[in-house]
């Protein structure tokens, strides 16, 4: 027989889920789709409805299919919002875009992505393998200078494409390329942080033919690439 | 030879925050092909370099 007070608690806990997600992503929808939706053809306006249809589905789901929820509130909503915007694109055109409204939905997108990350359960280890680790993990009394190094190369690399971003005068390439560039910071200060933290004195760096035979494929193709961008610029 | 593979590392680090710069610069000048080819460059550089920095995990 179940508990009745633990069955509503548990209601109460999936309503309160439910509203993390709808308030944020609902508010997210009415700034950015729906009024460039709705304002357009046919196509667009059923895309529209299709994105707030999948979230709400999505969102009263995720408590009892986790899976199928996600699936709904994120990729469906996210891609039919995408299918909108390019069903409706001349209601988005850059000179036509309400900047605070604009500013307001990307807030509204971050609180939805935020509300569908989950909190890491008591006791629960993190991605990356700790729970196989063999030795114990000492604690960190100072970074060593190697670390800096790393970390101050990838954030002097990701200081060129922000500052670079700024150059760009045209107005719909200069959207795409603060977008560009955010990304590509982002990239290389996420991907140099990482390889910053395998730095640790602790943890043995790979022997020297590993780190080559694990980055062989990707070296060559850069010098490829850059043999064929020489070729070219010199013939073509 | 681990001290040359970190150098060559952080230098293709460095190299693809260079062609990721280069992109955006191609992108402003009204060469959308070169900023594509930058970007890939950029993209392959950094996995050049993460590969070798950290060549257990590689990048997540």
């Amino acid at each position: 027989m179940t508990d009745p007070v633990a069955g509503k608690r548990s209601k109460a806990s999936g309503l309160a889920s439910a509203a993390t997600v709808l308030l944020p992503g609902t508010y997210a929808w009415g700034a950015t789709v729906a009024s460039p939706g709705f304002s357009s053809g046919l196509g667009a306006r059923v895309a529209a409805g299709a994105a707030l249809g999948a979230l709400w589905l999505g969102a009263v789901l995720a408590p009892f299919r986790p899976s199928l929820g996600r699936a709904l509130g994120i990729t469906v909503f996210a891609g039919a919002s995408l299918g909108t915007w390019i069903l409706a694109r001349e209601a988005i055109a850059v000179d036509r875009i309400d900047a605070v409204r604009g500013c307001l939905g990307g807030l509204g997108w971050l609180f939805t992505v935020l509300a569908w990350g989950a909190v890491r359960a008591d006791g629960g280890a993190p991605d990356g393998g700790a729970e196989v680790r063999s030795a114990r993990l000492e604690p960190r009394r100072s970074l060593p200078w190697s670390t800096w190094l790393l970390l101050g190369v990838a954030f002097a690399a990701a200081a060129g494409p922000l500052t670079a971003a700024w150059s760009v005068v045209r107005a719909e390439h200069a959207l795409l390329a603060q977008s560009a560039a955010v990304l590509a910071a982002i990239s290389l200060i996420h991907f140099g942080g990482l390889a910053a933290a395998e730095r640790e004195p602790t943890l043995a760096p790979g022997e020297p033919t590993l780190r080559l035979r694990t980055a062989w494929g990707t070296l060559t193709l850069l010098v490829l690439g850059l043999a064929g961008g020489l070729l070219w610029s010199l013939f073509a | 030879m681990t001290r040359a593979l970190d150098i060559a590392s952080l230098l293709l680090l460095l190299g693809a925050g260079v062609a990721f710069t280069a992109g955006v610069v191609a992108l402003g000048g009204r060469r959308d092909l070169a900023a594509l080819y930058w970007f890939a460059v950029g993209a392959l550089a950094l996995r050049s370099a993460v590969d070798l920095l950290r060549p257990r995990g590689s990048a997540r």
